[in-house]
């Protein structure tokens, strides 16, 4: 009996560790903290499920990738409209397959406010099937307690008409 | 007068008939409907794998997302339309000798393949193109200006009836980012070429590489630079000369596809729908073997063009226009007159006598690689998420190259050959 009730805990962490997102290191301002909801944690990695909103733009980027490159200006709009239209809407920039530095690098160099980090394995992209960058993707769940699923997305350059689109399916015309 | 041994006649047959093919000299301006569709821009800011490989190994992720994959087929369906003229060849007549090549459709392919190489990641990458890049001659068989004997046995009126010259270019390339906007590149250039001048095909193969750096230093803005080596071929026993006891002596003839630089420039404005370019790219015939002795001079050629994205991912739409001065030199006033003891001048090349008259005829005649202006239309249609045709034309303007010397009757003789040449494009990419 003892046995079989150490069994079924194995089990359910193993199964709960799987279905947890990835870890991604959580080199955030506090207000960029406040923004995803972090603020209460002190871990230097995070995983998704830990945000308290039920949604979120997720980008997920390459510093070596000119697309990325070009669509950065309009993404900087994207998370000025956010903030300003949908509070509760926190955007979240991932280099994809990036080092830390790389990723502030890209950051830095195209004034990016919003909180950035890295995915060296590209494990959200896996988690996601958004294996081409730039990917733009809005994630949404029923409650906290749910994963995340991905309810709008596009791959490749980040347009003025991108930009407009999400906005306008966030439930606010723009232009 | 005594006429030139019917050896030097042979010595007319023109190699060069590959130079109408391919626009600027005979090189053709670029590969692939892309890069084609606008004027031959494919320097700074390439648009596919195939134009990427052939105009600048550097460049990275092309495509509308990264990293991607991709592989381009295309063909360029050429045709030329040459006209020869021959004035007053015999003295005393005021006649004129005129005839156009046969009008021949010469079907070019190419392939090219571009891929990181590591799944996932775009530091690397690495490209592999095939192509065409001359499958030209020039064919007055059978017409008025295929006279044989016409200034005393063996003495045609000119040197030259039949050409033609063919090369492949097998260039696989290495791409590696160096920074965020900084890349830098290199390709091996592996050259087949078949070259006949009437009696018989003889291949060759040569070899050379290709460098070349892309930097961007503005998300709008590309800045590109390439270098191309020379690249040597000799062509084995393909001169044939009957000598003075009646056999057949052939000779070997080497061509050298000269250096070349380029430089490009290309910005993209209306939230990078309309990329717009412009590129110089200098060619280095008078110093190449073959082209040297047939002189050549260097050519300089201007590209611009454009590309506009009319729905996103889906439709777009190119221009250009190329120009680079006809690199053929036109000669006056040379003697290509046959005096009793042989012709008043004789040229040498490469170990090779010609007597002047036949050096010009197929310099002129047989060798006219003097287009200059190009007028270039395009588009791309997205078939799916992954694929895409895309169509091209070019038209390459009119244009003539006249001299005037003394004939081998001792007259004043009129050489000139006028081309014009259309080539439609066709492309199939795949991404992945």
């Amino acid at each position: 009996m003892r046995f079989f009730i150490l069994a079924c805990a194995f089990v359910s962490a193993t199964l709960s560790a799987l279905s947890a997102s990835p870890r991604l290191p959580a080199s955030f301002s506090a207000e960029q903290r406040t923004q995803l909801g972090l603020e209460a944690s002190e871990q230097p990695d995070f995983g998704l499920e830990e945000l308290t909103e039920t949604r979120l733009v997720l980008v997920l980027f390459d510093l070596y990738c000119p697309v990325c490159q070009k669509s950065a200006e309009n993404l900087r709009q994207l998370h000025v409209a956010l903030t300003e239209q949908f509070p509760n809407t926190p955007m979240l920039a991932v280099g994809s397959g990036d080092t830390p530095l790389e990723a502030a690098t890209f950051a830095r160099k195209f004034e990016l406010a919003m909180p950035v980090t890295s995915d060296r394995e590209r494990a959200l992209a896996s988690a996601f099937d958004a294996s081409k960058t730039p990917a733009v993707l809005l994630l949404e769940r029923a409650s906290t307690d749910k994963p995340f699923e991905v309810t709008w997305s596009r791959e490749g350059y980040f347009g003025h008409e991108h930009l407009d689109a999400l906005l306008a399916r966030l439930g606010h015309e723009q232009r | 007068m005594k006429l030139p041994p019917r050896s030097f006649v042979f010595l007319g047959l023109l190699f060069f008939g590959a130079g109408l093919g391919a626009t600027n000299g005979d090189n053709l301006i670029a590969i692939g409907p892309n890069a084609r569709g606008m004027g031959g821009l494919s320097v700074a800011n390439p648009q596919d794998a195939i134009s990427a490989v052939f105009g600048n190994p550097a460049a990275m992720c092309y495509s509308r997302y990264c990293p991607s994959s991709q592989v381009d087929f295309a063909a360029t369906i050429f045709a030329p339309h040459v006209d020869a003229l021959v004035s007053n060849p015999m003295g005393g007549l005021d006649s004129v000798v005129k005839a156009g090549s046969d009008e021949k459709i010469y079907p070019i392919p190419a392939i090219g393949l571009s891929i990181p190489f590591k799944r996932g990641q775009d530091q690397w990458r690495f490209g592999l193109a095939a192509y065409g890049v001359s499958g030209l001659g020039v064919d007055y068989r059978d017409t008025s200006i295929d006279v044989a004997n016409y200034f005393g046995p063996g003495a045609n009126l000119v040197a030259g009836e039949f050409t033609s010259l063919q090369i492949m270019k097998f260039a696989p390339a290495v791409a590696y980012q160096v920074s965020d906007n900084v890349s830098l590149g290199a390709a091996l250039h592996l050259d087949y070429a078949t070259l006949d001048l009437g009696s018989g095909s003889a291949p060759a193969i040569g070899a050379g590489a290709q460098l070349g750096m892309v930097w961007r230093p503005t998300t709008n803005v590309s800045l590109g630079l390439t270098y191309i080596s020379p690249q040597e071929v000799t062509h084995d026993k393909v001169v044939a000369m009957p000598t003075s006891t009646g056999d057949i002596a052939r000779f070997d003839l080497t061509l050298e596809a000269p250096q070349q630089f380029a430089a490009g420039i290309s910005w993209e404005t209306m939230d990078h729908r309309l990329v717009s370019g412009i590129e110089a790219k200098w060619i280095n015939w008078a110093d190449a073997k073959g082209y040297s002795d047939f002189d050549w001079k260097n050519q300089t050629v201007i590209a611009i063009g454009a590309q506009y994205e009319v729905i996103r991912d889906k439709f777009f739409l190119r221009l250009g226009y190329n120009y680079g001065e006809n690199p053929v030199k036109a000669h006056q006033g040379w003697n290509g007159a046959f005096t009793a003891t042989g012709p008043a001048e004789v040229v040498t090349v490469q170990g090779i006598q010609f007597p002047r008259y036949y050096y010009e005829t197929f310099r002129i005649i047989g060798f006219p690689a003097i287009v200059e202006s190009h007028i270039t239309l395009g588009c791309t249609i997205a078939l799916g998420p992954s694929t895409e045709l895309s169509i091209a034309y070019l038209r390459a303007l009119e244009a003539t190259i006249t001299e005037v010397g003394v004939g081998p009757a001792g007259t004043p003789t009129t050489l000139q050959s006028t081309l014009s040449e259309d080539s439609f494009e066709f492309g199939f990419a795949w991404r992945f």
